[in-house]
């Protein structure tokens, strides 16, 4: 079909072109507006990236391996040396072979070695270790070599000793007969390359070539038995504390395997108990006009209201701690969702309301001016959520009853104080006609207890529990100064899985 | 479901009246904000943004007027505020955009006539383009335009002016629309074979 249009139509032809112009739009806009527009529904999806996220990372923990840092402490008691806080294995390795094989003593003494006498630290990491003459190639920053031995094949004259803190002891190079010297590092952040070359070297003829590191020949003398034997007390000290080392270990494997980490989920129906507060008895100008409680005699019967118990949900992970074969104590970091419905209509206007509150001063019901947008209509057939979002600690305990091979049967009950980071807390007004959703009604800490039984069933490593759960708020939802007592409580099902740590 | 349901469904936040009317006016609407827009995704973003604003915005409806001229008029409103934070309407940038004109053109792609108009607009420089589509098809008055870009009035008429003849010989290039003083025919709504 043609259609004509003049010049001086160009404006119109524009228009109608452009009206008739559509796209449809993908449905990433759509998702999105919904989750702007309805933020509580992405709670879920949090939760459950929460509880992945734990378990991730609870998992990697499990599979650690814990053996790495114990390798140069096995490796030390194997060999049965000393060299028992080394922490890096290559440097340890490096340095006993090179002590045995490349340090040799000169020529005069040629069967000579030097052997680790006692520990020999590093504080930081050795790039190479290698000692090989004088121009050590020992390349450690911080380290000290607490003592060596220069062992000769002469029994009389025995060994040569580099201690940490003490400085040269004695050195005869002249002496043809090997014996013992001992030569001690200045201070603990002395390298050893620096060590050996500037102590060597301060002591004329202990260094005659770079193959050969020490040319010492020392006379044995009474002091220097008496300083081997107090090493060798040292080094006895240090098996004594390797081994109640290992001992404080093998206690904690024990503690760690009375421990268990538990990850759970409960969902659960929620509802609430709603109550005028202590003040709406003492003051008898309220009596039967404003006291907003289904089921009590003064209920208004001309505004009803209509609520209805709602999905809520909880989750969070618990640490178990075995204190006996039937008793177990828990701590642990909890989510919850609260929440019941609330039959109601949304006006498209503000309309003034008043709020029953309590003056702080006087403890006096009394009324504070609030605009409300929710009108009280049990007729209404669209709902709005009484909701809050809490973050709780759990504390308590389990009691195993029934004890079975392949499952086990508890009962346990927990006391949760809570902190409500959010949540649309719709207080009924005094004359019951509105609700009033304003997040500072709330009260931001509560406490809650929770009684439960649960199946906790094993497989492997792992046990699944699943069992009934009640749970009951202590306190007001509303912060003290509204005078309308709400307290939740919730009935769920609760499961879950547990590890031994 | 009729208007009347959809509006009293959103003032309470009903996501199944949301969702209807959103389906009813998004894909108008997306049109509208493409015209604005630098590319499909860009407009999609004000399309969001444009719809939050109409649902939250909803009690503000008084059934004066089409609900489509409302929500419209939220649409467009986002649209200049997005682009207004990212560019000023200026004329030296619009002309040196408007040099590499013929090399774009070649990019409208031979579909429906009303995409096709829409294409060539799209091709304007942004100030001629918003200019033009707040004046000759949103219906704003050059006043309005001055006010809601924060230009001059003048700066709004001699901008039209510009767009509407570059558009014009786009248009006519395209044979779209034919020369000026003679009659011109143009196709409605077919699609090519």
């Amino acid at each position: 079909m043609e259609k004509r249009i003049y010049t001086n139509n160009f404006e119109r032809f524009i228009k109608e072109s452009a009206d008739d112009f559509k796209m449809i739009p993908s449905k990433r806009v759509w998702h999105s507006i919904y989750n702007d527009l309805h933020p509580s529904r992405k709670w879920p999806s949090v939760l459950m990236c929460l509880i992945l996220f734990t378990g991730v990372l609870f998992i990697g923990y499990e599979n650690t391996d814990p053996t790495t840092s114990l390798t140069s402490e096995k490796k030390t008691t194997k060999n049965n040396t000393p060299l028992a806080s080394l922490e890096n294995k290559n440097i340890q390795q490096a340095i006993s072979t090179n002590t045995t094989k490349e340090v040799s003593i000169n020529k005069k003494n040629t069967n000579s070695t030097i052997q680790p006498a006692s520990s020999l630290t590093t504080s930081n990491k050795v790039s190479s270790s290698t000692l090989s003459g004088a121009e050590s190639n020992v390349n450690s920053k911080k380290a000290s070599i607490t003592s060596f031995y220069v062992v000769t094949n002469n029994p009389t004259k025995n060994s040569e000793v580099l201690n940490s803190k003490p400085s040269v002891t004695k050195v005869n190079t002249k002496q043809t007969n090997a014996s013992i010297t001992k030569i001690e590092a200045s201070s603990e952040n002395t390298t050893i390359d620096e060590f050996i070359t500037n102590e060597l070297k301060n002591n004329n003829g202990v260094v005659t070539t770079t193959k050969n590191m020490f040319q010492s020949v020392v006379t044995k003398s009474p002091q220097n038995e008496n300083k081997i034997r107090q090493q060798s007390k040292k080094d006895n000290l240090n098996l004594a504390l390797q081994e109640a080392s290992k001992q404080k270990n093998a206690k904690k494997k024990n503690w760690m395997k009375n421990a268990s980490m538990e990850f759970y989920a409960t969902p659960s129906i929620g509802y609430r108990t709603m109550s005028p507060g202590p003040q709406y008895d003492a003051n008898p100008f309220l009596a039967n006009t404003t006291i907003p409680t289904i089921g009590a005699t003064n209920f208004d019967a001309a505004n009803p209201m209509k609520h209805n118990a709602a999905l809520n949900i909880e989750t969070g992970f618990n640490i178990a701690y075995a204190t006996s074969k039937r008793v177990k104590l828990k701590a642990g970091l909890q989510l919850n969702l609260t929440n019941y419905g609330i039959t109601s209509n949304i006006t498209s206007h503000p309309s003034p309301t008043t709020l029953a509150t309590i003056n702080p001063t006087t403890q006096a019901v009394e009324y504070s001016s609030v605009a409300s947008y929710i009108a009280n209509n049990t007729n209404a057939i669209d709902k709005i959520h009484n909701t809050t979002y809490q973050l709780s600690i759990p504390l308590g305990g389990y009691y195993k009853v029934l004890d079975k091979a392949r499952f086990d049967v508890f009962v346990g009950g927990s006391v949760q104080p809570t902190y409500v980071f959010g949540g649309k807390p719709n207080v009924i007004s005094s004359d019951r006609k509105y609700y009033v959703n304003e997040s500072y009604l709330l009260r931001r800490f509560n406490m809650n207890t929770a009684a439960e039984a649960y199946i906790n069933y094993k497989v492997g490593d792992l046990n699944f529990l699943a069992g009934p759960q009640f749970r009951y708020q202590l306190f007001s939802t509303y912060n003290k100064n509204i005078a309308v007592t709400e307290k939740l409580y919730n009935i769920g099902f609760k499961v879950g899985v547990s590890k031994s740590f | 479901m009729t208007e009347e349901l959809m509006i009293a469904g959103c003032l309470k936040n009903n996501a199944s009246a949301q969702e209807a009317l959103y389906n009813r006016f998004s894909p108008r609407m997306l049109g509208v904000c493409y015209r604005f827009a630098k590319n499909r995704e860009d407009a999609e973003d004000m399309l969001q943004e444009g719809f939050v604003k109409v649902y939250t915005q909803m009690f503000q409806y008084r059934n004066e007027g089409s609900l489509e001229g409302w929500i419209r008029r939220i649409v467009v409103h986002t649209c200049i505020n997005v682009l207004k934070k990212n560019k000023k309407f200026s004329d030296s940038l619009d002309i040196a955009y408007a040099n590499g004109l013929h090399i774009r053109e070649d990019m409208i792609p031979s579909i429906m006539q009303a995409k096709q108009v829409v294409e060539c607009i799209r091709l304007l420089p942004l100030g001629y383009r918003t200019v033009l589509n707040l004046y000759a098809i949103e219906g704003f008055s050059h006043k309005e335009i001055g006010m809601l870009l924060d230009i001059e009035e003048s700066t709004s008429r001699s901008q039209y002016t510009r767009a509407k003849a570059m558009l014009e010989e786009i248009l006519i290039r395209k044979k779209i629309i034919l020369k000026p003083k003679e009659k011109i025919i143009y196709q409605a709504a077919v699609a090519p074979r």
